[in-house]
């Protein structure tokens, strides 16, 4: 009846199971079986020699065969098994003490009943625990005494003792046996933590070199995000820097060259004004290619605002065409002009719109010649929502598929002579092209070769209703953020 | 139309001064020079030009400053101010008509344009 500390695993398995016992129990269940087994045998050899009554029979049977499964069952059912074995436990030492009686106080089947529950008892319960036992087994004894009466006889049989020796040696043995592969197991399992504790230790030491490193990481990523945000700040301040003393000499270039074609045309020297022309129309030229470098600049830094406002369509479009009808007629052009009727409002930047349009409206003037430009405003809609659809249609030199193709790109041309000819900076429409994707519409271009080109610039009716509130008041950074997602969505969608 | 009208150029820089003095003098103008903030108040005060031009990036004093003093004082806030600003932003233009100016003119001075909101500027004070 041994229950020698089990390890926490076969606890924890034997938890696991159906009705789960008490380890303790299942253990003392098999050495109970087996020791109860041999008190039986010896008693045997004891009350056949001395005439035992029916009950005395009874009772060692009952104790022998019935008592270890009955005990079994007992823990099992009741609601504390390990409660219910101590209980049981206290009645195996009582009962030791019933048939050391019965035995007439045989030194060594005394001897062997007692040690076959007080290892028990030391094992479980320590000192307290085998205390208690000896005193049940006095009580069964002295029970036993009062009601049979005190007969000692010190000198059992032979085969009484040798079977009692057999059983002492044998529960001294399991018990030898069972302390030592507990206590190997402890070492073992002792080792083992070891072991874990160090793993756990060097696992600790590789977290905090990896935290550390992590660490390091990041302060390197915001060390360069700063010297990034710095070189973009310096960048931005130079162009504005440059932007200002680039037009101040520019200025006066103009002015004074303008001054001096007025003051030429009075003094009759008119023979100086072509040339006083060339200065002023090459400064005009310098100073729109600074713009546009700027706006580029600005555009590529993120740092191109949007001023959004509610304007009246067909007014801007009036505007614009009154602006640009002397540039159109300019070639001999018909102006043509077809609006739409209760366009309505548009939500946008109007400065950014005028520029594009008068860009495109520009173009199409620069390259067309004795022929139409018509500027056509209407509403459209398809499956990617409402428009504004603004289309320049000229009659003019058309581009070819491979012009078409790099058409929007920095600095491209159709080709190097056409700068010569038409003039232009070459990133009217890149900047008109980023403006309308800002605005989260975009510039889309048909052209035949020789016949003509067709720029579209379509807007969304509703680009701040998009995001779900008309009134709310964007920074322009998250407009163009929101712009360019619709952009993207769209990119597909736009013919 | 524009004879004998009074203009106050405030403007640090020599040559915008210079070239733009001239080139309204030659269309009958007659022209103030102003070189920095605090000179340009005191002429406006002083002399009751009939329009003053004003460049914003002025020295001692800047041109919001100017223009918000002389639409504050009963007196001078019948004078149009045209403000000059050397960058085309929008946030430059809302600036400028908060402060008071009636118009507002980017740097280099498209001379023709200038001419035309001087023009209106100047009739409807007229009137």
């Amino acid at each position: 009846m041994s229950a020698i500390a089990t390890t926490p695993a076969t606890r924890q398995a034997a938890r696991t199971r159906a009705r789960s016992v008490h380890p303790l129990v299942r253990l003392d269940y098999r050495v109970r079986i087996v020791a109860t087994a041999l008190v039986l045998l010896i008693l045997v050899t004891i009350f056949k020699d001395k005439e035992a009554t029916r009950w005395e029979w009874a009772l060692a049977i009952f104790y022998g065969l019935v008592w270890p499964h009955l005990c079994y069952l007992l823990a099992l059912y009741g609601r504390d098994s390990k409660a219910v074995e101590l209980r049981s436990l206290v009645f195996d030492s009582f009962m030791v003490g019933v048939f050391t009686a019965l035995a007439d106080f045989g030194p060594l089947p005394g001897l062997a009943f007692v040690s076959s529950v007080n290892a028990s008892h030391l094992s479980i319960g320590g000192w307290r625990l085998a205390a208690r036992g000896l005193l049940a087994t006095a009580a069964g004894a002295g029970v036993t005494v009062l009601v049979t009466g005190f007969h000692p006889n010190v000198t059992p049989s032979l085969l009484t003792n040798a079977i009692a020796s057999a059983a002492i040696l044998g529960f001294t043995t399991t018990y030898g046996v069972h302390v030592y592969t507990q206590t190997r197991r402890l070492v073992t399992v002792r080792n083992e933590l070891q072991q874990r504790s160090l793993d756990i230790e060097s696992q600790k030491k590789e977290l905090e070199e990896a935290r550390q490193a992590a660490e390091e990481a990041r302060r390197a990523a915001e060390e360069q995000r700063e010297a990034a945000d710095a070189a973009n700040a310096a960048k931005s301040a130079f162009l504005a820097n440059m932007s200002h003393e680039l037009r101040t000499p520019l200025n006066a270039i103009i002015g004074y060259s303008e001054l001096l074609q007025e003051e030429a045309q009075d003094a009759g020297h008119d023979t100086l004004i072509p040339d006083l022309q060339k200065i002023c129309s090459s400064g005009k030229h310098l100073l729109r290619l600074i713009n546009s470098v700027l706006d580029l600049s600005k555009i590529e830094a993120g740092k191109m605002d949007l001023f959004v406002e509610t304007f009246d369509i067909a007014e801007l479009v009036e505007e614009v065409a009154v602006t640009a009808e002397p540039l159109v007629q300019k070639n001999g052009n018909k102006f043509v002009l077809h609006i739409q009727e209760e366009l309505g409002t548009l939500k946008g930047d109007v400065t950014k719109l005028k520029q594009i349009l008068l860009n495109l409206l520009s173009n199409s003037s620069k390259f067309t010649t004795k022929g139409t430009i018509t500027l056509d405003v209407g509403r459209e809609s398809d499956m990617d929502g409402n428009w504004i659809g603004f289309h320049v249609i000229d009659t003019g030199v058309g581009m070819k598929p491979e012009i078409l193709a790099k058409l929007f790109q920095a600095f491209t041309q159709a080709d190097a002579s056409t700068t010569r000819k038409y003039g232009g900076t070459g990133l009217g429409l890149v900047i008109s092209r980023r403006f309308a994707q800002m605005m989260g519409g975009n510039i889309t271009v048909k052209s035949e070769f020789g016949k003509g080109t067709v720029f579209t610039v379509r807007l969304p009716t509703d680009v701040v209703n998009e995001e779900g509130d008309a009134t709310s008041i964007h920074t322009s950074r998250e407009l163009v953020a929101i712009a360019s997602k619709i952009a993207a969505q769209r990119k597909l969608g736009v013919p | 139309m524009s004879l004998s009208r009074t203009i106050l150029i405030v403007e640090d820089n020599e040559m915008n001064r210079d070239m733009l003095s001239r080139r309204l003098q030659r269309r009958g103008f007659t022209t103030l020079i102003a070189t920095d903030g605090a000179q340009g108040l005191e002429m406006a005060r002083a002399e009751r030009p009939d329009l003053v031009i004003m460049d914003m990036g002025l020295p001692v004093l800047d041109g919001w400053e100017v223009t918000r003093r002389l639409k504050a004082s009963d007196e001078t806030k019948g004078i149009p101010v045209i403000a000059l600003t050397a960058d085309a932003l929008k946030g430059d233009r809302e600036k400028a008509l908060t402060a008071g100016c009636d118009e507002f003119a980017t740097k280099p001075v498209d001379f023709t344009r200038l001419l035309t909101k001087m023009e209106s500027l100047l009739n409807l004070r007229g009137e």
